[in-house]
């Protein structure tokens, strides 16, 4: 076999490795989400299918839903109402490229790292406008919307506490930033970097208190109201992916990456993944939702100023030694 | 090398149809989407064209930022020529290639980004330019290159952009807001 | 290496398509649209230049991020202008927006 093949191979397998680990683990965060939401109202969340904790709920769940008839509504735009849900899990595998696991377990670890995954988070909110559109709903268009109106409010100041941290790390690669972290973590210099980040994040995965664009108490369901199926399915997915690469992320970039005493690396990138996971569920489900006047003003009022200022004394202070 | 050719070739054909379909599509938001994927099929031709830090930043700003303003405005202004202007009655052939369109793209999309991925993992291994050159200096053009330029020689240039950007957003403010108060 | 000249035959290409989209169009968000396909184009094109025949490394690059930026700051503010358009006069046909010859 010539060589591009065979490295071309070799992508395709970290490619199937990325793809199997996408979706076992939205699976598993799920059914996460749902025990800790169950904890926190006093419930006991799924325990009939695999007990006795109901492991098998959401397997059971998507097999359910892959079997279910295939809807397009009727004055839908069919072409955007196809596309979007592809749209929003290709956005949300291309972020896994540039994730370290561990040590020389990344996909591909670029130098550009942190641009990168900016860009490629920006592409979720295109998915969603098509969604919100394409379903020809005014539930529908109101949620897409909210989220355009949102993400354009919250990505500058998650770009702003991202070069921050580029700063210190004098790198834009993901592995080079957790390696400079072996000393200290991030979050230790970077406290206001790490509270603007993990806020911004929140609204940009579209997560209570900031899940305005699918609040379900006022819009149906927002951009997936007639979404069913397996499309919804994917939907569904995604965001959970996105969840898990974002958390990833901000441990990359503040909380010391796969860094830790006495346990492998794997093990600690996954502890504290999980760790920032679930207090974003712990919030999702203690706070209630925010109004969008708020949300806006919150971001561009207080988060923005706050990244910059916190931009400029971090720029001034590696200069100054 | 020539998987190189091969790639750009292909990027081309790909952005020149999106750019073509962006100016012929009835309806105006098909023709942002449109628009959305040229651009990033030329984000693809920077790649090739060994300017990674571009190329990020075109996914950044024109699809980050300009595509989804230009959604955004399409769909805060709901006027019926946005909605789409309606097929002829007669062209049943064009309908009918229209309504094909969207079975052909999802069905596209999932290879074809597939492939991005693929070639993203292992771009120099499978033979395609490396994502840095050797300058006429003989050291890569890194992002540390650009900046350095960005912020000595073009250092004016670059904050009279800032006092532009600054004052766009100031006017797109007043321009847009209510009058009512 | 792919050829300069078929760089520049694509960035053309794309410019006139541009040219042509925003020509062709009443609706001023399409014009706007076609206005941004060529501003790609020539960003292709200085990079392509900067690429092939430059004198000092990263330059063409540096041109482009600012064409860009100024790409960005058009757009929003051209945008402005549709939205506030679209609410006083229910339309953003440009042949029908002539209030500033009278």
């Amino acid at each position: 076999m010539s060589k591009p093949l065979l490295e071309l191979l070799i992508a395709g397998i970290k490619f199937a490795l990325v793809l199997g680990f996408v979706s076992v683990n939205a699976l598993f965060l799920i059914w996460l989400e749902r025990k800790v939401s169950a904890r926190i109202q006093n419930r006991m969340g799924p325990i009939y299918v695999g007990r006795p904790q109901g492991w098998l709920q959401t397997a059971a769940d998507a097999l359910k839903l892959l079997t279910k008839e295939d809807i397009i509504p009727a004055g839908a735009d069919r072409l955007t109402f196809v596309v979007a849900p592809a749209v929003l899990f290709t956005s949300a595998v291309l972020l896994f490229v540039v994730i370290p696991f561990g040590p020389g377990l990344i996909v591909r670890d670029l130098k550009l790292g942190v641009a990168y995954a900016a860009a490629v988070s920006g592409l979720a909110v295109i998915s969603l406008v098509m969604a919100g559109w394409g379903s020809n709903n005014k539930y529908s268009l109101v949620g897409a919307l909210r989220s355009a109106s949102q993400m354009i409010s919250y990505e500058v100041s998650l770009i702003l506490a991202m070069l921050s941290v580029v700063i210190l790390a004098g790198s834009l690669s993901t592995v080079e930033i957790v390696e400079a972290q072996s000393r200290i973590w991030f979050i230790a210099l970077q406290p206001l970097g790490f509270l603007i980040y993990f806020i911004a994040l929140l609204a940009e995965l579209n997560r209570a208190p900031f899940d305005l664009p699918e609040a379900e108490s006022e819009l149906v369901a927002g951009y997936n109201t007639e979404y069913s199926g397996m499309r919804w399915a994917i939907f569904f997915l995604a965001e959970y992916a996105n969840l898990f690469a974002g958390s990833a992320l901000a441990v990359t970039l503040f909380l010391g990456g796969w860094q830790g005493p006495w346990l492998p690396p794997v093990v600690w990138f996954f502890l504290k993944t999980f760790l920032v996971i679930v207090v974003a569920m712990w919030l999702r489900w203690t706070l209630p939702r925010v109004r969008p006047d708020q949300l806006t003003s919150l971001g561009w009022k207080l988060l923005l100023p706050a990244a910059l200022v916190n931009l400029g004394v971090t720029g001034f202070l590696v200069l100054a030694g | 090398m020539t998987g190189e050719i091969v790639l750009f070739l292909l990027l081309a054909v790909f952005t020149l149809a999106a750019a073509a379909w962006s100016v012929v599509a009835p309806k105006v938001v098909h023709a942002a989407l449109g628009l959305m994927t040229a651009f990033l099929g030329v984000a693809g031709i920077y790649l090739v064209l060994e300017s990674p830090f571009l190329a990020v930043v075109q996914v950044l700003i024109y699809i980050g930022a300009i595509a989804t303003m230009i959604l955004f405005a399409i769909m805060l202004s709901d006027l019926p020529e946005i909605r789409g202007e309606a097929i002829p009655a007669g062209e049943r052939g064009t309908r009918r290639a229209y309504a094909a369109v969207p079975r052909w793209l999802a069905r596209l999309i999932p290879p074809a980004a597939g492939l991005a991925f693929l070639l993203l993992i292992r771009w120099e291994e499978v033979g395609l330019p490396a994502l840095s050159r050797p300058g006429p200096a003989g050291a890569p053009i890194e992002i540390e290159d650009l900046a350095r330029l960005l912020f000595n020689q073009y250092a004016l240039p670059f904050e009279a952009l800032s006092v532009l950007i600054l004052s766009a957003l100031i006017g797109a403010l007043v321009l847009a807001r209510k009058e009512s108060e | 290496m792919v050829p300069q000249s078929w760089v520049l035959v694509f960035t053309a290409a794309l410019f006139g398509l541009g040219l042509w989209g925003s020509l062709r169009a009443t609706n001023a968000v399409r014009i706007l649209m076609g206005i941004e396909l060529m501003l790609n184009a020539i960003n292709v094109n200085l990079v392509a230049f900067n690429r092939y025949l430059a004198d000092q490394a990263g330059q063409g690059q540096v041109f482009a991020l600012f064409v860009m930026t100024i790409a960005a700051a058009e757009a929003a503010v051209g945008l402005a202008i549709f939205v506030s358009l679209a609410r006083s006069y229910k339309g953003i046909n440009v042949d029908k927006i002539n209030i500033l010859k009278w």
